[in-house]
């Protein structure tokens, strides 16, 4: 990493602290008969302090969905360290740490089953970690869909009633409930419309607020993270090549990646332009 | 230039024939000639899927035409019936979906499916049509030493897949592809590099073009023209530069607000624009205007009763009081 890693402020333990991260995958064959081994994270030292807005950004295979996995401990790394709240998580995906990280991808609302209804969908993580009586998930699921701004009459619904932005709702709403600190937000804004979206962004930025949250978001759509973050972090194959405050990042990026993705984002806008 | 399309009165619902009824689509129309690229752009849930799957006989279980008509090269597609449409699909009109892998069968090498393809409507014999899926690989920029006709879809990058389905979509010769949000699952920079093919191809082949999205940008290289839809209906069309550049519908003004204020100014964290509100229930549609709960620009009239078509401008038609 030829960059300072991302300050750091006085005598406070990073939220999320990962040391020299790595992960890899085997592949099965190619087209062409190789049998591939794609080294997805080469090394990630990344420091996140706790109510920090972080902007993880890269081409589309850099590693930054394995990076948010790994964080979240669905997925366990080769080897490295990764620190939640000043604790080593080890290689134990079921630490307890892990709680207070939350995923939220892309896809989550759409995977679910849609014959659940909206309150189980977002009381299962209370069911799963044995929290409270069914009646006390049930309110608690209610009270977050409040939060989230879904109708009171949403709780009884079926995943598969609700429109896009809903079930984006839902999925907010199901990974508040275990109240974790960090949230990682893996394209999870992408594919809305575009007022969804924007609805969907300050919704998140409120309940940051709120609930002093911290907040990786994970996305390639450049416009849209550079609103929501203050902090960004280039990735590319699988390092973390430069890292800056985005009002920095935006003046100009230092590394040649970073370079790219501005510009592609530019290019793309002012094609709207003419 | 000879007309391809005559879409006319189209109505679409889902459900049973009663008040329940959710009308996904209601009375739309328009006209494309050979070679035009059009762009339909709306919100989700705004019926932008229901209008391309009914024109292909392709609606969901629980999805019938209610009426209308669409008139494709002097056959009306409504009526033809699934031998006829059989025919059509992938040959005349091809459907491009947004999401890639479902197009894909896993378990066929890209050259075989798209060899499938070609001798179903073609009549090729096996090795013609292999060589062909070759051919066809390669104008959507794969290189002949790619060997990418040996690979699995599986093995493939989403904008690798996206044009594996474009090459299936043009193997045929279609006149017209209908691409519904084709780029939605891909990121920034691959966006461009398939919305720019669709151009070349649409150019280089004669095609008419149909580009359904929820997002206003990626219709610049293409839309001669825009029709906006809004909870089931047309609510302007217009040349697309003056569409986005003055568009005459609050809810075109709103969508195209949201798009422009994303890019940062000043590189703060601040709220994003966005229409207050939600797209309504097409199950429950108010009397007047559709827009009207989240119109700013709302009058008396607009939930009284159903705007009607206005032409403030000769070439432009818009659905809204404010032009009365
Ligand atoms: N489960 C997996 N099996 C094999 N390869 C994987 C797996 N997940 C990710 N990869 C590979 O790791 C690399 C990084 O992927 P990913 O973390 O998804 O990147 P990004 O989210 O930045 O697009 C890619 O080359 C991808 O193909
Ligand atoms: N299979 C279905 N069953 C019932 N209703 C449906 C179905 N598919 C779509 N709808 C209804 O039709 C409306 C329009 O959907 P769709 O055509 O997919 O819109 P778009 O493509 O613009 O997002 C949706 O709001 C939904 O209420
Ligand atoms: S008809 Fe009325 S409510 Fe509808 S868009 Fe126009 S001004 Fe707004
Ligand atoms: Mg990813
Ligand atoms: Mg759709």
């Amino acid at each position: 990493m030829n960059e300072q890693p991302l300050r750091q402020s006085e005598g406070q333990e990073p939220i999320l602290r990962t040391v020299d991260l790595r992960k890899g995958y085997t592949r099965g064959r190619g087209w062409r008969g190789k049998r591939q081994h794609v080294q997805s994270l080469q090394g990630i030292d990344l420091q996140v302090r706790a109510g920090q807005s972080l902007a993880l950004i890269g081409a589309s295979g850099s590693g930054k969905s394995t990076l948010a996995r790994c964080l979240a401990g669905l997925e366990r790394p080769d080897s490295g360290e990764l620190w939640i709240a000043g604790r080593n998580c080890g290689y134990s995906s079921h630490s307890r740490e892990f709680t207070q990280v939350h995923l939220i991808f892309q896809d989550c609302g759409l995977s679910t089953n849609p014959r659940f209804t909206a309150s189980e969908i977002v009381s299962e993580p209370l069911l799963i970690s044995h929290w409270g009586t069914r009646a006390e998930r049930t309110d608690r699921a209610i009270n977050l869909m409040k939060t989230v701004g879904l109708p009171a009459d949403a709780a009884g619904r079926r995943a598969g009633e609700f429109s896009g932005g809903q079930r984006r709702r839902l999925a907010v709403a199901r990974a508040l409930a275990l109240e974790p600190r960090v949230l990682i937000l893996d394209e999870a804004l992408a594919g809305l419309d575009l007022s969804t979206q924007g609805q969907m962004a300050n919704l998140l930025l409120e309940i940051q607020q709120a609930r002093a949250l911290t907040y990786l978001w994970i996305s390639h759509d450049l416009s849209l993270v550079l609103r929501l973050a203050s902090e960004i972090a280039v990735m590319d194959e699988g390092r973390i090549v430069e890292s800056a405050s985005v009002r920095e990042w935006f003046a100009g990026p230092r590394s040649p990646q970073g370079q790219d993705l501005l510009q592609a984002s530019r290019a793309w806008r002012s094609g709207a332009e003419r | 230039m000879a007309s391809l399309l005559k879409v006319h009165d189209l109505t679409v619902c889902y459900g049973d024939r009663t008040e329940r009824q959710i009308r996904a689509v209601s009375g739309v129309g328009f006209d494309l000639v050979e070679g035009e690229g059009i762009g339909i752009l709306g919100e989700s849930g705004c019926g932008k899927t229901s209008l391309a799957s009914a024109m292909l006989g392709l609606l969901p279980r629980g999805g019938y035409v209610l009426r209308g008509s669409a008139v494709f090269r002097g056959t009306d597609l409504l009526t033809l019936g699934e031998p006829g449409l059989q025919r059509i699909r992938g040959a005349e009109i091809s459907l491009i979906h947004q999401e890639p892998a479902l197009a894909l069968n896993p378990v066929l090498r890209v050259g075989d499916q798209m060899a499938e393809i070609l001798i179903a409507h073609r009549r090729m014999n096996s090795k013609q049509a292999r060589n062909e899926a070759k051919k066809v690989l390669e104008q959507v920029g794969f290189s002949v030493d790619s060997n990418i006709d040996q690979a699995f879809p599986h093995q493939l990058s989403g904008g690798q897949k996206q044009r594996v389905v474009i090459a299936q979509a043009i193997a045929c010769g279609p006149a017209l592809v209908i691409a519904d949000e084709p780029v939605a699952s891909l990121d920034a920079v691959v966006q461009m590099e398939i919305i720019n093919l669709l151009q070349s191809l649409r150019k280089r082949l004669n095609l008419a073009l149909i580009l359904i999205t929820h997002t206003p940008d990626i219709l610049v290289p293409i839309a001669q023209r825009i029709l906006v839809m809004y909870a089931g209906r047309i609510v302007e069309q217009g040349p697309a530069h003056q569409v986005l550049e003055a568009p005459l519908h609050p809810y075109t003004q709103g969508l195209l607000k949201c798009g422009l204020d994303l890019f940062p100014r000043e590189s703060s964290v601040r709220p994003l624009a966005s229409i207050p509100g939600e797209p309504p229930n097409l199950a429950a549609l108010p009397t007047g205007c559709a827009f009207a709960p989240r119109c700013s620009d709302r009058m008396e009239v607009c939930e009284a009763r159903a705007p009607i078509e206005l032409h403030p401008e000769k070439t432009r038609d818009v659905w809204c009081f404010k032009y009365e």
